[in-house]
């Protein structure tokens, strides 16, 4: 793992520069071979896919984000939260490479999966479920390529994963904003990088979609994906592995029963926050988050 | 044929012979064959302006080619290489300005300054064109095209274009389609979407550029426009859509210059109301199947 500005994580090689690892689905551990074109440089399983050490974060020398300081591993989800304007988006940014650290390190052994908020598809564009997934591919694949028998392979497997291999023809503008969101993350599956950089994504979809989605990224975790999730649901971030705490800094990245304290809440979520003690737990209920989600054009 | 100013007079004097065959008359097909090549080179590339939704910036490459073209007429200059370049250098422009956070968000290339390019430029090439008229300018020509007056160097340039407008679409089609579809989630995938987009932009307007000496400058944006506006209109697969929309440009260039034989009228607007009754046809026709309750076409897999 070299240590790199977050702006220059490398590019992973192409996944399909050769017969064999072209037809391999979006498995970690087939990412992982991908991009470092030989086993032999692989990662180690526990190796961490992202290390972000005394980091700050900001706009035009500005800081907005300081004092982050996390690992991911494979196999282990963190969910990041914190009031608006609290540095989420800012920090996944970085960890896609979209923006450089201030101060400080962020290390990743590969390009992640990046599902930015201010993702806007439109409508109007008559594509398919898997035209949608097939689009990941391009991650990892020469811009003149047309895709191969192994691209659209991985993109039938990321839409097997999230469960919509039976939707594969159908309009993307025709699905439910639940379905939408899956197709979306089969579309960065499809890229094979084994971390997936995820911002709020269970916001623009009903409770139900919500905890489908959740499900299915938390299978994704034993599947050996690393897990980066911004999201304003505290019920769901329980269920992390880790949570980051963020407020214009790092407030706790901890398991969650020790990050999601009434103390660390008010912290973090300040006079948003109704904190209330019982049963040996504390809920916090942020105030209502205004965003327009993977909404359409 | 292909360079010389005094071409660009061909077209008004030329005789228009009503019922004449477009099979017969060698001149009626070598001016089909003009206006279908020039189409097809345009329909390819324009099928990417409209995805992108810079239709208008289309047009505003053809009236920034059209002061270029009268100087270039007036100077005895190339006038395909001068539009062309000064097009081009306004695509690369507007891809560099198009690179902002807004546009970047999937945001048109802004309206207001596209109309203030149009508006000055055609002012500009109009009093260009009367201050040099002695030099034998012709407006009509260098606003609707000289396909009657044309060569075989001008069949050739535009079958060149037509090539490498396939080419280029070939080769860049599913990055630019995923600029087209999201142009945030594109630059989440690693893509350099800014310098892709101005590559395309650089190209259409290249292209509308190169094809002004026998298009003009009205007919050319017109034909790389209005062909796949029809084709997306019917919601075809966008796996289609820049074949499709090339064939519709190169059919309704072809029918435009038939129909100029048979009425005996000027090939060049006549050509352009073609381009727009197709497109009210088939805006027409899918506004007809949606009340019908008929469903979108299924989009074809991309690849």
């Amino acid at each position: 793992m070299t240590a790199v500005p977050a702006s220059r994580c490398p590019r992973p090689a192409a996944a399909n520069d050769t017969g064999a690892s072209a037809a391999r689905p979006p498995t970690p551990a087939a990412a992982r071979a991908d991009a470092s074109g030989s086993a032999a440089a692989a990662p180690s399983h526990r190796q961490p896919l992202v290390e972000v050490a005394a980091a700050t974060f900001g706009y035009a020398g500005r800081p907005v984000l300081r004092d982050v300081s996390f690992t991911v591993e494979p196999g282990s989800a963190v969910a990041v939260i914190g009031p608006n304007g609290s540095g989420k988006s800012t920090l996944l940014r970085a960890l896609a490479g979209e923006l450089a650290p201030l101060a400080g390190t962020v290390r990743t052994t590969h390009r992640p999966a990046y599902l930015p908020q201010d993702s806007r598809p439109r409508s109007d564009i008559p594509l398919s479920a898997f035209d949608v997934a097939l689009m990941g591919t391009l991650a990892r694949r020469s811009l003149w390529r047309p895709p191969r028998r192994g691209d659209r392979r991985a993109a039938h497997a990321a839409l097997a994963a999230v469960g919509l291999a039976e939707l594969r023809d159908a309009p993307f503008a025709a699905l439910s904003g639940g379905q939408k969101q899956r197709v979306l993350l089969a579309r960065a599956l499809a890229q094979g990088s084994p971390l997936l950089v995820l911002d709020e994504p269970f916001a623009a979809v009903d409770a139900a979609a919500a905890g489908e989605l959740e499900e299915l990224l938390l299978s994704l975790r034993e599947q050996g994906h690393g897990l980066v999730v911004a999201t304003h649901d505290l019920a769901s971030a329980r269920r992390f592995d880790r949570v980051l705490c963020l407020n214009g800094r790092q407030l706790a990245f901890d398991r969650p029963e020790r990050a999601l304290t009434a103390t660390t809440l008010a912290a973090t979520f300040g006079r948003e926050a109704l904190v209330i003690e019982g049963s040996g737990r504390a809920v916090a209920a942020a105030a209502p988050h205004r965003h327009s989600g993977h909404g359409e054009r | 044929m292909l360079f010389a100013a005094t071409a660009l007079h061909a077209q008004a004097s030329l005789p228009l012979a009503a019922q004449v065959s477009l099979l017969t008359d060698p001149l009626a097909r070598d001016a089909a064959l003009t206006a279908a090549l020039g189409g097809a080179a345009l329909g390819a590339l324009g099928a990417w302006a409209v995805l992108w939704r810079a239709a208008f910036f289309a047009h505003a490459a053809a009236s920034l080619a059209f002061p270029a073209a009268v100087a270039a007429t007036a100077l005895g200059a190339p006038i395909a290489l001068a539009g062309a370049a000064v097009a081009a250098l306004y695509g690369a422009a507007v891809g560099a300005l198009a690179g902002s956070r807004r546009s970047l968000r999937g945001g048109p290339v802004p309206d207001t300054a596209t109309a203030l390019a149009v508006v000055a430029a055609f002012a500009l090439g109009v009093i260009a064109a009367g201050i040099l008229a002695p030099s034998g300018v012709g407006l009509e020509a260098l606003l609707f095209g000289s396909v009657l007056a044309t060569g075989s160097g001008d069949r050739l340039l535009l079958a060149v274009v037509a090539l490498v407008a396939l080419a280029l679409h070939l080769a860049l089609r599913h990055a630019w389609l995923a600029i087209a579809w999201d142009a945030r989630a594109a630059a989440a995938l690693g893509l350099p979407v800014v310098a892709l987009r101005s590559a395309g932009l650089v190209a259409i307007a290249a292209a509308i550029g190169a094809v002004l000496p026998s298009l003009g400058s009205l007919l050319a944006p017109a034909l790389a426009t209005l062909p796949a506006a029809a084709v997306l209109a019917v919601r075809a697969s966008v796996r289609a859509l820049a074949p499709l929309a090339a064939l519709t440009a190169a059919a309704s260039g072809a029918l435009g210059v038939a129909i100029a034989f048979a009425l005996d009228l000027p090939p060049g607007p006549v050509v352009a109301l073609v381009a727009v009754a197709v497109y009210a046809a088939t805006v027409a026709l899918a506004t007809v199947r949606s009340k019908g309750g008929a469903t979108a076409a299924a989009p074809a897999h991309w690849g």
